[in-house]
């Protein structure tokens, strides 16, 4: 079941300034497991958020945002190889829209190599949505190979 | 322009090719209807010319008024082979227009096939017309056609006895089935799948509205995916476990096919976020197998302590989680 954010907040007295908030024991746990909920439902909705929109810009993001927990230098073929898509000319209008917002960096090495960032700094609320990414999300790669393994299985 | 539509491959990926690709879709489809529809009076053509030529003038002395009736056949009075031609003719017209009606209805197109054969291939699958309806009728129909051709030459023929009462009343029953079951058959498992593992496929249905003239909506063209039965509707155990990953995975909870009584997963696609749907609801199916099949080895490793063949092989293969123990109440 997932959890709810007014739930957690009555739960725990948190918007309750007269109640002084005590976590000690199965409490803290219990706290931590409520949060845990709470992340891992917000990354289910960006996920599924992500493939509703019609074009792939958040794809991208998420792409970006999970790559940087392993690799120092993402390039664009990076992020179409996470995201498991054939062609890269399909992401070429995510790219494009999500440099123009600035919401991501690209700085071109050579013609075909082009190394692609979050942008952080102008944009610090994605540093939030890294994090959880990084935590939560499973890359449809991941995904791929996860159901690979299960269909060979006998 | 029918070449150029042939080359050009289906783009979703902005609004521009969304709204191409529809064209394409629309007009492979409406190409595909009116080849059905001209089959279709084709084969009404030549059943109404046979009928009115060649069966009507002979209606009282047709074999198959002898077979149906239990007569003589050697007394007939029409053209050799009378029986197997009109049976022929009739069995095959009738399944061919069945057929065409059901192609007719299933919108999928060459070029969307060829979307997702692609995408589907990018993961690691196939995507698979499975038509089993033809050769389910032409096996069938290939031994009336035998018998049939048997009883025309009177290489074989009924007389009074009890055996031959039962074998002509057989006959008649196999004939009504040879044409019945290839028909059902189209409607339940004629169908796009992809497999993923042995007894475990992916059905996938095009939603499409084609009809309207003007202002179609390019997003519209939605794919249905719909998973194997699962298990039965009224299978306590396995709708709480179905719940919870259709929950989970946020899968549809209500089933379309209302009349089934079994259970599926099903999820909705559009063509630019099919490969991501494919994988989630195949994530769901092999946490349904994960879940499922271990509490039903649990369940039989239960009912087996009861008695002396006990498999202690077991409770060592799926030692019992408090999960487990939850679906446990509802059997």
């Amino acid at each position: 079941m997932s959890q709810s954010y007014k739930d957690f907040l009555k739960k725990y007295n948190i918007d309750d300034f007269k109640t002084k908030l005590q976590l000690t024991g199965h409490t803290k746990i219990d706290f931590y497991n409520d949060i845990d909920k709470l992340l891992r439902t917000m990354c289910k909705i960006f996920d599924k958020l992500s493939n509703i929109a019609p074009m792939r810009g958040a794809q991208v993001l998420m792409g970006l945002a999970k790559l940087h927990e392993t690799n120092t230098i993402i390039n664009k073929t990076d992020v179409k190889n996470c995201l498991n898509i054939d062609r890269l000319e399909k992401l070429k209008y995510a790219f494009n829209y999500l440099e123009n917002a600035g919401y991501i960096s690209i700085e071109k090495k050579t013609k075909k190599f082009h190394i692609v960032k979050l942008n952080e700094e102008d944009n610090p609320d994605l540093k939030v949505f890294r994090e959880i990414v990084q935590k939560y999300w499973k890359s449809p790669s991941e995904e791929k190979e996860k159901i690979q393994k299960w269909s060979e299985e006998k | 322009m029918r070449n150029t539509l042939k080359r050009i491959e289906l783009n979703f990926e902005n609004e521009q090719s969304m709204f191409d690709s529809l064209k394409i879709i629309r007009s492979e489809y409406r190409e595909k209807t009116l080849k059905s529809i001209a089959c279709i009076i084709a084969i009404l053509t030549v059943v109404l010319n046979y009928l009115i030529f060649v069966y009507l003038p002979y209606l009282n002395n047709t074999s198959f008024n002898f077979l149906i009736s239990g007569m003589n056949l050697s007394i007939r009075k029409i053209f050799p082979l009378d029986l197997t031609l009109s049976w022929l003719l009739f069995s095959t017209s009738i399944f061919l227009i069945v057929y065409l009606i059901k192609t007719m209805y299933l919108k999928f197109t060459p070029s969307m096939i060829r979307y997702i054969k692609r995408e589907t291939k990018h993961i690691g699958f196939e995507f698979k017309k499975r038509f089993e309806s033809v050769g389910l009728f032409i096996i069938l129909n290939l031994v009336s056609i035998f018998i049939l051709f048997y009883l025309d030459t009177k290489a074989l023929h009924f007389d009074n006895t009890y055996l031959s009462i039962l074998f002509r009343n057989t006959f008649v029953i196999y004939l009504i089935m040879s044409i019945t079951l290839p028909i059902v058959w189209i409607f339940i498992n004629d169908k796009f799948v992809i497999k993923v593992k042995e007894n475990v496929f992916v059905q996938c249905n095009l939603r499409c509205n084609l009809s309207k003239k003007e202002d179609y909506n390019p997003n519209l063209v939605g794919i249905i995916l719909t998973s194997n039965r699962l298990c039965s509707k009224f299978d306590k155990s396995g709708k709480y476990i179905h719940s919870k990953i259709s929950e989970k995975r946020w899968l549809k909870k209500k089933d379309n096919s209302s009349i089934s009584p079994y259970l599926h997963f099903q999820e909705f696609s559009v063509p630019y976020n099919f490969q991501k749907q494919f994988l989630n609801i195949t994530l769901a199916l092999s946490e349904w197998e994960n879940n499922y099949d271990s509490n039903l080895d649990l369940m039989n490793y239960y009912l087996s302590t009861s008695y002396p063949y006990y498999n202690k092989y077991m409770i060592k293969k799926y030692p019992p989680s408090e999960n487990q123990m939850i679906y446990w109440k509802f059997l």
